[in-house]
């Protein structure tokens, strides 16, 4: 396991700035995820760590080391690619031993390191069978044990679980990051998937055309989103209008909604000249029958999901809320007053 | 889905080519067959009497025949070796590598296949025969002796090289389009698993595109083993390909009976030769399943 | 060390391709040169005059007539089967494929003897149509590759949208196809005009004394027992050129990769 520090990395395609990342440090044993839409430079910052592309300036450290100039076979680093990029005219011995062979291992050793991983992998039966005998889900295993076959210090994840089918993509989720805690490697891991950055990383960093917006755990990303785009990356999202009234403590703002409405909020990360806007999470809005203390709102639509109804409430001339409610727990119909009760509410820029 | 259709209806769209190869390709070799049994003659005198005469003639061991086909293959063969290893790293080099310059380049190398095979042998025996450019830069740079023949000399060196020049421009081109075929991120993972570039391609790339590659090289094999015009320029008198020696006994020496029977062999061999060729190929991509 | 060997291979390259190419042009412009010396002592058309003289315009005009006929005929052929193997799902497709490389695999001086004997019989010996024949023999296997990987590639069902609105199939092939195929139908040309162009052994049996071709004419002054590498570098200069040409236009219009790969089947 290693610490790996980005210092001015810069990455051009033509004119357009593809990747630039000013400093960034991803600790040892880290489960580290760069998060962010198709174009946003975290498949391009990846591949500049592995030494795949070269950037256009700046540094990369590993453990005090730059490897800036090193090409890939000389940094000690591993990659577990999209499309597993498996050999596939060797089976799946081969192509896990390949790392090993190519640091000159003594046969004997890899032999019982290969089964090793072969069995943490829990693919121990597969190892002499052809690539292409073998299933997705299978071949996305060998991919990983081959990356982590030979002792890299960091294993980067392309995507890993994206040409993977739903239902096994949840799977492999999960034992994905047992593995990385019980192997204790420093993993960079690059996603759109938000859900998979949230269950799998100790820090996320969200990027957008590039540069890195919010770096923070999946906790704080969700909860203080620094901007909309962040917010509605990671989750749901509400977006009342407005201005901050005043401030109530040292992390507390009351927040007049564009309608007047006064809700109370945590501050969040914005600083007084950001323009604000105020975010609500669907789940973190209550409805109740009409008649009791709180705001007041008419449900203007109701989509019937099967197990969960979404409500659209209206409670201003300008803002709706957005929420969902258990099937059972149908608080009224179309046109039908409500009131809302805004369990968590955070100030964000627009 | 391509739609089905039986081989009957197809045989109507297949019947220009068919009439055509039966009188001008098919009736021919049937003709050369007949002949050298004896069955036929074109300027013989003799009444046509089946007769293995000629055969045995060929196959003697003492005859200049066998040695004929023999150097017909070793020295095609070789010629194909040379031309699969520089065109295999050319290609590599075209592939994987982007420089200034790189389309006037690649637009160059292309020249030798639009140049006809007699021109490309004639300038190659111009370069190579004593006081040729070639040979006065060999000799001078002591890589050969200064009295060695390059031209019609008993190893047809000089025959290679002109094959070497005119064929490897095909064969890169065939490399490159196998190699295009490779996911690149196989050669990624390599690297990233601790490999060389130069490690990546003889243990991902060459075992990937070997099958293509051997596919396409045969007929490149082929087509020299059965060549003229280069050996008819390049040869030297003895050891001659076999299509030297049956030219010279249909046009001057008359014996076309031995003409018909080397044609005859000639011919099974490079067929022969193919069909074992592929055999090995299916075989080689049978294993690796 | 990498800009170093990509300087190596490239100055490499574009030396070994264009020397053999550079000499013939030094014999073809030479008048006195003799063996010993490195360069021509004198330069001019003297080869030139003597080759035309001696025919040379004919054997162009030979040469440059039969190779388009070469290449009308033989699309004219290998199109419908082409068309039957490339768009419909045969049985017996890869034994047609193969046994249309059988041309190319069977050594020219074997199909040429025998060639010989049948139109000894017929009087077809030094007939221009019947040299062009020959000449379909090995321009047809690359005509009909190329054209059949163009209608391998195109989605069948095209030909089932024109039916249905009320073609015939061979309105279907004229109207739909052929301009679909059109890259294979060039590439395809290219090869057989090549191919006829470079035709030597052959047209040597069989077309003298009257269809002298460039190649046969210049055999005149490369066979035998002496060589004239003036004269010959002459006439190889008229081959030369029309083939650069085509190289240039190739690069321009038509990607080489393609044309390699349209002749070859995975």
């Amino acid at each position: 396991m290693s610490t790996i520090l980005i210092q001015n990395l810069k990455k051009y395609y033509g004119k357009v700035l593809a990747s630039s990342i000013e400093e960034l440090e991803i600790k040892d044993g880290e489960f580290f995820t760069l998060l962010g839409p198709s174009g946003c430079g975290k498949t391009t910052t990846l591949r500049m760590l592995a030494g795949l592309i070269p950037p256009d300036e700046g540094r990369i450290l590993i453990d005090g080391k730059d490897i800036t100039n090193f090409p890939p076979e000389k940094r000690n680093l591993t990659m577990v690619f999209q499309n597993f990029a498996l050999f596939p005219h060797m089976n799946v011995f081969d192509n896990v031993a390949f790392g090993l062979r190519m640091r000159h291992m003594p046969e004997r050793e890899i032999q019982i390191r290969v089964k090793e991983m072969l069995k943490m992998l829990r693919i121990e039966e597969l190892s002499d069978r052809r690539i292409e005998q073998i299933s997705g889900g299978q071949q996305q295993r060998v991919g990983v044990a081959r990356a982590i076959a030979p002792h890299p210090s960091v294993v980067l994840f392309d995507e890993p679980l994206s040409n993977l089918d739903a239902k096994l993509r949840e799977e492999v989720r999960y034992e994905l990051k047992e593995l990385q805690k019980k192997v204790n490697i420093t993993a960079v891991y690059v996603t759109h998937d938000q859900a998979e950055a949230m269950t799998l990383s100790d820090r996320i960093a969200i990027m957008q055309s590039g540069i890195i917006i919010q770096i923070g755990n999946p906790k704080e990303v969700y909860f203080t989103p620094v901007n909309a785009f962040v917010a509605s990356f990671v989750g749901g999202t509400n977006f009342i209008e407005g201005e901050i009234e005043k401030e109530i403590s040292q992390d507390r703002v009351l927040f007049r909604s564009i309608d007047g409405l006064l809700i109370e909020a945590r501050k969040g990360m914005v600083n007084n000249y950001d323009s604000k806007v105020l975010l609500v999470r669907p789940e973190a809005v209550e409805l109740k029958k009409s008649n009791e203390n709180g705001i007041k709102g008419t449900i203007e639509s109701k989509l019937y999901l099967g197990g969960s109804l979404e409500y659209r409430i209206r409670i201003g001339k300008n803002s709706t809320l957005k929420t969902f409610a258990s099937s059972v727990n149908d608080v009224g119909d179309v046109n039908s007053n409500v009131t809302v009760f805004i369990k968590d509410a955070v100030v964000i820029k627009s | 889905m391509k739609p089905k259709v039986k081989f009957s209806v197809a045989l109507l769209y297949l019947s220009p080519v068919i009439i055509f190869y039966s009188f001008i390709f098919v009736l021919p070799l049937i003709l050369v067959f007949l002949q050298s049994f004896g069955l036929y003659s074109l300027g013989s005198t003799k009444p046509p009497k089946f007769t293995l005469e000629y055969y045995l003639k060929f196959f003697d061991l003492k005859g200049p025949y066998l040695e004929s086909l023999w150097f017909s293959f070793w020295n095609s063969a070789l010629a194909t070796v040379i031309i699969s290893i520089i065109s295999f790293f050319l290609a590599i080099f075209f592939y994987f590598v982007n420089f200034k310059g790189k389309s006037f380049i690649s637009a160059t190398y292309k020249i030798p296949l639009f140049i006809p095979y007699l021109i490309s042998a004639f300038a190659w025996w111009n370069l190579l025969s004593p006081g040729g450019y070639v040979q006065r830069l060999l000799a001078a740079a002591r890589i050969v002796n200064p009295n060695m023949l390059l031209v019609n000399d008993p190893n047809g060196i000089g025959i290679i090289v002109a094959n070497v020049w005119m064929n490897f421009p095909y064969m890169v081109l065939l490399i490159i389009g196998t190699l295009k075929m490779i996911d690149p991120t196989l050669i990624e993972a390599s690297r990233t698993l601790g490999s060389t570039f130069w490690k990546s391609v003889f243990k991902i790339v060459l075992p990937l595109s070997m099958p293509g590659f051997l596919a396409g090289s045969i007929l490149s094999f082929i087509g020299m083993f059965g060549a003229f015009s280069v050996a008819f320029i390049l040869g030297a008198s003895w050891p001659q390909y076999m299509s030297i020696s049956i030219y010279n006994d249909v046009t001057q020496f008359s014996q076309y009976g031995m003409a018909s029977v080397q044609s005859v062999v000639y011919m099974i061999s490079a067929i022969l030769i193919t069909y074992l060729y592929t055999k090995i190929i299916a075989k080689i991509q049978g294993e690796r399943k | 060390m990498k800009r170093i060997s990509i300087s190596i291979v490239s100055v490499a390259m574009v030396l070994i391709i264009f020397f053999p190419v550079f000499v013939i042009f030094e014999w073809a412009f030479s008048t006195i040169w003799y063996g010993t010396s490195l360069f021509p002592t004198q330069l001019g058309f003297r080869s030139f005059i003597q080759v035309i003289q001696a025919g040379l315009g004919k054997s162009l005009i030979l040469s440059f007539t039969i190779a388009p006929l070469v290449v009308l005929f033989s699309a004219l052929i290998s199109i419908p089967a082409a068309y039957i193997i490339g768009t419909k799902d045969i049985k017996s497709k890869k034994l047609i494929e193969n046994l249309f490389l059988i041309p190319l695999i069977v050594p020219p001086i074997v199909s040429g003897i025998g060639i010989l004997s049948i139109y000894t019989q017929l009087g077809l010996i030094g007939n221009y149509m019947a040299i062009v024949l020959v000449h379909m023999i090995g321009a047809t296997p690359y005509m009909f590759r190329s054209v059949e990987a163009s209608f391998e590639s195109i989605d069948p069902s095209i030909e089932e949208a024109a039916r249905v609105l009320g073609a015939t199939r061979l309105r279907t092939i004229l109207r739909i196809y052929l301009p679909l195929v059109t890259p294979g139908l060039l590439s395809g040309s290219v090869f057989a005009f090549s191919w006829s162009l470079n035709e030597f052994l052959l047209t040597l049996l069989l077309g003298l004394p009257n269809i002298v071709t460039l190649p046969v004419f210049l055999y005149r002054y490369v066979g035998g027992y002496y060589i004239s590498p003036g004269p010959a570098s002459a006439i190889s200069v008229f081959l030369i050129v029309p083939s650069l040409f085509i190289v240039y236009l190739m690069e321009k219009y038509i990607k080489s990769e393609y044309v390699a790969g349209a002749g070859i089947k995975g």
